[in-house]
């Protein structure tokens, strides 16, 4: 299991992450939600040993009880791809535009020790395996060759062809067409089922993460603000920030009516740095009080855990 | 579940989100670089004005005196020692260093102006015209410059503007494929198509929004050519191409020294330093800049 | 109805030459491939489709970016000349854009009024340009102040403000907006879109959304055109299309929706097909 344990991260002086614990299970499927700014993928690249060189991390990142952080490139160059993997957003510049995708995914079986003569056909299977098609064809094909969709299925097969335990997938969908969104949702979905990956899905789309994720934690400037069972979080969110999230998001077929304008959430994420003291949402918060101004502590309704002084109502 | 629903609000976030843009401090070696090249400039506009000798600046340069001749460095009122004429070093390589970097900057201004024209239209007019103008500069590309500028001597005479066309020739090919390339990447982004949504012309697109653009990126290459610009113009002096006496260049003392190099080797030796520190500073402003550049690209 | 539309366009074609990868004949893309559409007076019509749809392009030919290789744009009812620019400027007067990276939508070196008056010195205008600057740039929520500042002292969200703005400064009757909100944060979504529909309220706009998010399609728009491989495959209002899609590729889109129960409630719309 991946443990986090108050983990802090800062650039220079600037503070990135606030102290983020959260655990993920084995098998389990985690989502980190949050918009920009809110450090949700510092916390992944925090896991994965790839922080930028000029960022400090201090805390705990465990696997299985065998520490993280802090360990060096070399260290985590094992580590990566066979104990934890990562695919990111833009899936052309995830992979090398000079080699042919063939060639791409045999090379995190070298991980396993596996022979030459056999990398193909495990490179076939593996094609197979996230229901890529023409898979003959594609080996042969440069990256540019095949679409978004395509590609994506190409990273989730080579982050898994290491067998890692945990995978973790930065906005895998956020670049894909509809269409091609709710097939590889599906994909990733059966895929970290058949294999028993945990899966930490880092995204803004609440709609995805309801579909593969049983636990959410909300992420807002650096701290996570609400954690707890998917379903139970999206139906009743606790802390104002989530229940405006929701709120800005419409849904279809639930139309309000038609002059009604769209909920949003009044000014803007702040800059790195620049969020207000104590609670980080106070200053677009409608609820906000002087309270604020100190960190909301954290409350904890079984493992349903939000921090803000002026919660949602509980429903009845 | 109450929801924040709020209409469009008129949050006044200007006030209060200053412009956030980091000052990053200069590296040292681009410091250095600034100062070497500042140093280098300083002494070549004095230079024209006044030299550390009698009489005016004219004067300094056909003050001939055959008995002082090859006086060694650290003489009485000759510092770095006289040449095989008489002449003051100091006041040589002063004078040559306005020279020399005189003609460096016309002929990089000259490669400038040729390059990024041909540069800036090769990439808003794509297909044949911009195929066609890429390949000659292909061909520029491929023709030595010693060759080149023996060529022109013969053609046009053995001056500074030989030089200096000479200069433009051999390099601005590099500009103008720096530029290409910096501003194909330029026009993809979306206030270029926005301009041709309110009706601008390729040519006024090309000239105020990528060229201002791209600048940066050119002015790197350009002093990354100015050294070289240094050595090519040393060359080309070697020839016989470029000032012409009493007008001193580093080129032409590093070529006038050549006679005397076994009895007194400072007349070599003291041009031949300046050149190596003037292509060190050149490179150093160069490279320092890039690498700014470089950086904030990453940042944005 | 029988009035003339605002904007109509028949049958537009746009093809591309595709460059050549091998020694053969140079393959054509048809990105729009015989297209008619009609835009009332202050009508917001929503365009959906995926890559290849031809959304784009169709985009880029109204607002006189890309001329058509074959058939016409009216404007209330004359003809758009696209064969010379003044005939293109004098459209383009009416037809302003909106696009959808806030972040290169502003040309970085110059500040928000220069970038402001951009459009109206180019297609020349009577109007005093700073009192317009100052009037736009308040019709979209930001101080005066932003007039002296540089793009990057500015969020996603307020640039975008800034381009719609611009987009507002020839003040144009119709605003081709595309995909403007898909690189905000979701939070801020909806603010934009709210201006969208304020500026239309407020200046009488006729607004085309391209937007690939069919919620956010239906809560705005008076029409619905969806768009497949350079064809408008199915048109009506978002009730009429979203309660009762006819077309098989309307239906695949909407099947693919996914809502807050992490369900896909239109799953049982989806034609049955063999596909990856």
């Amino acid at each position: 299991m991946l443990r986090i344990s108050n983990l802090r991260v800062s650039i220079g002086d600037t503070p990135i992450l606030n102290g983020i614990s959260t655990t993920c299970n084995k098998g389990q499927r985690l989502g980190i939600v949050g918009e920009s700014g809110s450090g949700k993928t510092m916390t992944a690249l925090a896991v994965v040993g790839l922080l930028p060189e000029s960022a400090t991390a201090t805390g705990d990142v465990s696997l299985n009880d065998f520490e993280l952080l802090g360990r060096t490139e070399e260290e985590m160059t094992r580590i990566r791809g066979r104990k934890v993997s990562m695919i990111f957003q833009d899936s052309l510049t995830s992979l090398d535009p000079l080699m042919k995708v063939g060639r791409q995914m045999s090379l995190p079986l070298k991980l396993r020790n596996i022979a030459k003569a056999e990398a193909k056909s495990t490179v076939i299977e593996l094609m197979e395996s996230v229901q890529l098609d023409r898979p003959g064809e594609r080996y042969q094909s440069y990256p540019h060759q095949l679409s978004g969709g395509q590609r994506q299925r190409v990273n989730l097969a080579m982050s898994l062809a290491g067998e890692p335990e945990v995978l973790i997938a930065d906005e895998p969908t956020t670049a894909l067409d509809v269409t091609v969104k709710a097939r590889v949702a599906k994909l990733l979905q059966s895929v970290v089922d058949r294999t028993e990956t945990s899966l930490i899905l880092i995204t803004h789309d609440l709609p995805l993460v309801a579909f593969i994720c049983e636990r959410i934690a909300v992420m807002y400037g650096g701290y996570i603000v609400e954690e707890g069972d998917t379903t139970e979080i999206l139906r009743n969110p606790r802390h104002r920030y989530t229940a405006a999230l929701i709120a800005s998001m419409p849904v279809l077929r639930t139309r309000r009516n038609k002059g009604d304008r769209l909920p949003s959430i009044p000014g803007s994420v702040p800059a790195a740095g620049d969020f207000p003291s104590g609670c980080p949402f106070r200053n677009r918060c409608a609820a906000a009080t002087a309270q604020c101004e100190t960190m909301p502590e954290t409350v904890s309704n079984g493992s349903h855990r939000f921090a803000c002084w002026h919660p949602v109502e509980a429903p009845a | 579940m109450t929801a924040t629903a709020e209409p469009t609000a008129v949050v006044p976030e200007d006030a209060d989100a200053p412009a956030r843009r980091r000052r990053t401090p200069l590296k040292l070696s681009l410091k250095v670089g600034l100062a070497g090249v500042g140093l280098f400039v300083f002494v070549g506009i004095l230079s024209r004005f006044w030299l550390p000798s009698e009489g005016g600046v004219d004067a300094a340069l056909y003050l001939i005196n055959i008995g002082d001749r090859l006086k060694p460095p650290f003489s009485p009122g000759h510092p770095l020692g006289t040449d095989h004429l008489g002449r003051d070093i100091v006041v040589q390589l002063m004078r040559a260093t306005s020279n020399t970097l005189l003609i460096i900057s016309l002929g990089s201004f000259v490669a400038f102006c040729v390059g990024v024209t041909i540069g800036l239209l090769a990439a808003m007019f794509r297909g044949l015209p911009e195929q066609g103008m890429m390949r000659f500069v292909d061909i520029i590309f491929a023709v030595p410059a010693v060759l080149l500028a023996l060529v022109l001597a013969a053609k046009l005479g053995a001056s500074v503007s030989t030089t200096v066309i000479a200069l433009g020739v051999w390099f601005f090919p590099v500009i103008a494929r720096v530029t290409r390339s910096a501003a194909l990447t330029v026009r993809e982004r979306a206030f270029i198509s926005a301009a041709r949504t309110y009706g601008r012309s390729n040519i006024f697109i090309a000239w105020r929004h990528i060229l201002p653009n791209v600048m940066s990126i050119i002015l790197v290459q350009v002093t990354l050519i100015m050294a070289i610009g240094i050595l090519v113009e040393a060359s080309l002096a070697f020839l016989g191409v470029g000032t012409q006496p009493p007008e001193p260049s580093w080129g032409r003392m590093l070529k006038e020294s050549q006679d005397w190099l076994g009895e007194a080797p400072w007349l070599g030796i003291a041009p031949g330093i300046t050149i190596v520190l003037a292509v060190l500073a050149f490179n150093l402003v160069g490279n320092g800049l890039r690498d700014r550049l470089d950086r904030r690209g990453r940042d944005t | 109805m029988t009035a003339t539309p605002l904007l109509e366009g028949r049958n537009i074609v746009k093809r591309y030459k595709l460059p050549r990868t091998n020694f053969g004949p140079r393959k054509v893309l048809t990105a729009v491939d015989g297209v008619s559409l009609t835009l009332g007076e202050s009508e917001f019509l929503g365009l959906v489709g995926e890559s290849g749809s031809g959304k784009s392009t169709m985009a880029s030919i109204l607002t006189g970016q890309t001329q058509p290789d074959s058939g016409d744009v009216f404007f209330r009812g004359e003809r758009v000349n696209f064969r010379n620019r003044s005939g293109t400027r004098a459209f383009q007067q009416h037809v302003q854009m909106v696009f959808q990276d806030p972040y290169s939508s502003l040309d970085p070196r110059l500040t928000v009024g220069q970038s402001l008056t951009e459009p109206l010195r180019s297609l020349g205008s009577d109007v005093d340009h700073a009192k317009r600057c100052r009037e736009v740039i308040e019709a979209v929520g930001l101080t005066t102040a932003a007039l002296e500042r540089y793009p990057h002292a500015f969020s996603g969200g307020q640039r975008q403000r800034i381009a719609i703005a611009r987009a507002l400064a020839p003040r144009p009757s119709i605003i081709v907006a595309d995909e403007p909100v898909s690189a905000l944060d979701v939070s801020i979504q909806a603010q934009v879109l709210n201006l969208l529909l304020d500026l239309r309220a407020e200046f009488g706009l006729s607004i085309i959304l391209i937007a690939h998010d069919l919620a956010v399609v239906e809560q705005v728009s008076d029409r619905v055109l969806v768009m497949q491989t350079g064809n408008v495959v199915e048109q009506g209002t978002p009730d009429e299309i979203f309660e009762n899609p006819q077309h098989p590729y309307t239906r695949t889109l909407l099947s693919a929706v996914l809502n807050l129960e992490g369900e896909f409630p239109f799953e049982h719309l989806a034609p049955a097909t063999a596909d990856e």
